[in-house]
């Protein structure tokens, strides 16, 4: 029987570009959209609050802090997850320039090195391993939404790229 | 082309094998969905076993007329805490279990969303677990209300109606807690290309549930604290004396009562729409016809509550809405049941122990509902009201619905879990016995209901002593039945041949697709891509 769901080979990380340059985007996986998210929690949210106060009006207060506990409690869920769901990391080689932008919670920061003089190094090992991009003088982790593995694969491919 | 990749395992090794803490601790400690999952499902069985012994002293004490074994105030202890432990403590947490081992797999996610969370969420059950149990050695004994708690009764019991209402705010919090996760999990952690109309029904049953459980708990939440504030702080909000309304207790709990019914049975449903297209070795027949019959029964599900409430005095135009209301789920559950039927309509049949109980339930579960619509009939309940009619009705549904179902899942599931494959005749003995002995103690007590039998009581006239002999003699052999179950899981899991990684050919989720059997402790650390 042929299944309708079917399963695509598995990229970890695709380079794009061809030539001396190139383009990484690394980023989580999320399912859902802000949007939609917010139209998933106000849907719960209006109902349970919504029964609540139909309940506090006939007498039975009680319920409506237990609601607005729960109500709460899944916002800040929501929050806790949604908060870094965009989250990405953007590794650029081009112009003779290595661009690498990192995007967390709701802030773009970008840093820029010299190609010539950068490197990866792997630091730690195990559950703690972590890869950074270096150049005199500076540091700066990537790779945070790889796992281990995928981050050892990432530094050697981009040392191999950067060394030609 | 972007990478999407996952971050949410970067505490996980890429070994097979858990971390940290060994033996119990290990237990205690774990964030591990699939550990997580088994520990719901042995403390589900744990609870099966302690309430199904408190059916058999109830239906021991109703073997002959008169009084043999318990007094009458033990024997309302019995069916309050039977009901109470069955609920909230076997069907509940078995299906919650069921969410965790298999929500992650089937939608291509490394964990829970929240995995701390989720270890909170199990570990508070043993705790409300004991304080039920507990509540029988207190001053007065367990309470005797029913499990639905009624005021005023609830004001007059001893101090283990403390302990109940204790436990039901810790259960509730559990179910709050796990039902959080699963939402988050749901929405934010599918693989990509897995869109919501693409995901294993299971999933979607869950995800419906879970919206269910967050908008129905905090009602019986309040309801136990009313009770609870009535009966220690002065309060008068179900007390007639100081101007309260015993009947607005009632209002509320079913308000609570009757989503609850479906927050058990929705995820039993999904498990079926697994099992039956595997051995039918075709897709589901009417996949989106049934997500909105589900999320249709979702929602209609909040406006019948007060079908439970027709003998308390109400308008006959509010019993008539109700009654439609009642007798309109049954348009949404019949699609269901024509698309499981379609969905065997000329397939590849093959009756292993999974679908003979998917088909058990099938059967048995269109006589619950056949009794339900006979129920929703204001003008039939209020003669059939608190009969055993009632009970016969709640326990096709509840046992032929939930528990069969949750059979068919671990036997369907348990060579994924476990890597290992139960012995099938031995599966099918126990099928055989479970539905034989299930009818012999329920299908008898719509006799007896339509006699006019009431329930709740320990001794009764001599003219309902056949059937009463024979559901009881069915009631043993049941519960023995459960004991050859444990038997073979733990058979299974000890010694059972190897398992194939797809065991089932017509089996098409992730799991079986991509995973191993058994499937490692982590997976999905990278999901897969779905078309």
């Amino acid at each position: 029987m042929k299944g309708w769901i079917q399963e695509l080979p598995r990229q970890e990380f695709a380079f794009q570009g061809r030539g001396p340059g190139f383009s990484l985007l690394l980023k989580r996986n999320c399912s859902i959209s802000p949007a939609g998210l917010m139209w998933a929690y106000g849907a719960i949210a209006a109902v349970t609050l919504g029964v609540a106060a139909a309940f506090a009006v006939l007498g039975a207060w009680m319920v409506l802090p237990f609601a607005g506990i729960e109500v709460v409690a899944l916002g800040i869920a929501f929050a806790m997850n949604g908060r870094h769901a965009a989250d990405y990391e953007r590794i650029q080689l081009a112009g003779g320039r290595l661009l690498v932008e990192v995007c967390e919670s709701d802030s773009v920061r970008r840093h820029e090195f010299n190609p010539a003089r950068a490197s990866v190094m792997v630091a730690g090992a195990g559950h703690g391993m972590r890869i950074m991009l270096e150049s005199p003088g500076r540091s700066l982790e990537i790779g945070r939404h790889l796992h281990e593995r995928a981050r050892l694969e990432l530094a050697g491919e981009l040392n191999r790229r950067l060394r030609n | 082309m972007s990478a999407v990749l996952d971050d949410h395992g970067h505490d996980h090794g890429h070994d097979d094998h858990h971390h940290g803490y060994s033996g119990i601790m290990r237990w205690i400690t774990t964030t591990n969905h699939k550990d997580i999952g088994t520990l719901y499902l042995w403390f589900s069985f744990t609870m099966f076993m302690v309430g199904g012994v408190m059916a058999l002293v109830i239906r021991a004490e109703l073997f002959t007329p008169g009084l043999q074994i318990v007094n009458p105030d033990f024997f309302n202890q019995m069916t309050t805490m039977h009901g109470l432990i069955m609920v909230f403590g076997a069907i509940m947490p078995a299906f919650v279990g069921f969410a965790n081992w298999l929500i992650p797999m089937q939608i291509g996610a490394p964990d829970m969303a929240f995995a701390r969370m989720n270890n909170w969420s199990f570990w508070l059950l043993p705790f409300a677990g004991a304080l039920l149990i507990i509540s029988f050695f207190m001053p007065g004994g367990a309470p005797g209300v029913g499990w639905t708690m009624y005021a005023p009764l609830t004001v007059q019991m001893g101090i283990g109606m403390d302990f109940t209402i204790f436990a039901i705010h810790i259960l509730g919090m559990s179910s709050i807690m796990g039902s959080i996760n699963i939402v988050t999990t749901v929405l934010n952690m599918r693989a990509p290309g897995m869109t919501l109309m693409k995901m294993p029904l299971f999933c979607w049953t869950w995800l419906i549930t879970a919206y269910l459980l967050i908008a129905s708990m905090p009602v019986l939440a309040g309801a136990v604290t009313m009770t609870l504030t009535d009966r220690h702080f002065g309060t008068s909000f179900f007390n007639a004396a100081g101007g309260g309304d015993p009947v607005l207790y009632q209002h509320i709990f079913w308000f609570f009562g009757h989503p609850e019914v479906y927050i058990i049975i929705l995820p039993a449903f999904g498990v079926i729409s697994q099992i039956i297209p595997a051995f039918s070795r075709k897709p589901l027949f009417g996949y989106a016809s049934m997500v909105y019959a589900t999320a249709s029964i979702a929602i209609l599900s909040f406006i019948v509550w007060a079908h439970h409430m027709y003998t308390v005095g109400m308008p006959v135009t509010g019993q008539l809405f109700f009654m439609y209301a009642t007798t309109l789920i049954a348009v949404p559950t019949a699609a269901k049941m024509f698309n499981w039927l379609a969905t065997m309509w000329r397939g590849s049949l093959t009756f292993e122990t999974p679908m003979l109980f998917a088909l058990g339930f099938l059967f048995l579960f269109a006589i619950g509902g056949f009794s339900g619509l006979v129920l929703a009939l204001a003008a039939v309940d209020i003669q059939l009201q608190d009969t055993y009619y009632v009970v016969a009705h709640f326990h096709y549904v509840m046992v032929a619905g939930a528990l069969f179902t949750a059979f068919a899942g671990i036997y369907f599931w348990l060579p994924k879990w476990t890597g290992r494959m139960y012995n099938e005749t031995l599966g099918k003995v126990h099928f055989w016995l479970s539905m034989i002995f299930f009818n012999m103690i329920f299908f008898v007590q719509h006799f007896l209901g339509l006699a006019g039998m009431p329930r709740r009581i320990p001794d009764y006239p001599l003219q309902f002593e056949t059937w009463n002999k024979i559901s009881s003699i069915g009631a043993f052999g049941f519960g023995l039945s459960q004991l050859l179950f444990l038997y073979i899981v733990v058979k299974a899991i000890t010694s059972g041949e190897k398992a194939a990684d797809k065991q089932w050919e017509g089996a098409d989720s992730l799991e079986w697709t991509h995973l191993p059997s058994p499937a490692p402790y982590h997976s999905f650390e990278t999901p897969p891509v779905v078309k």
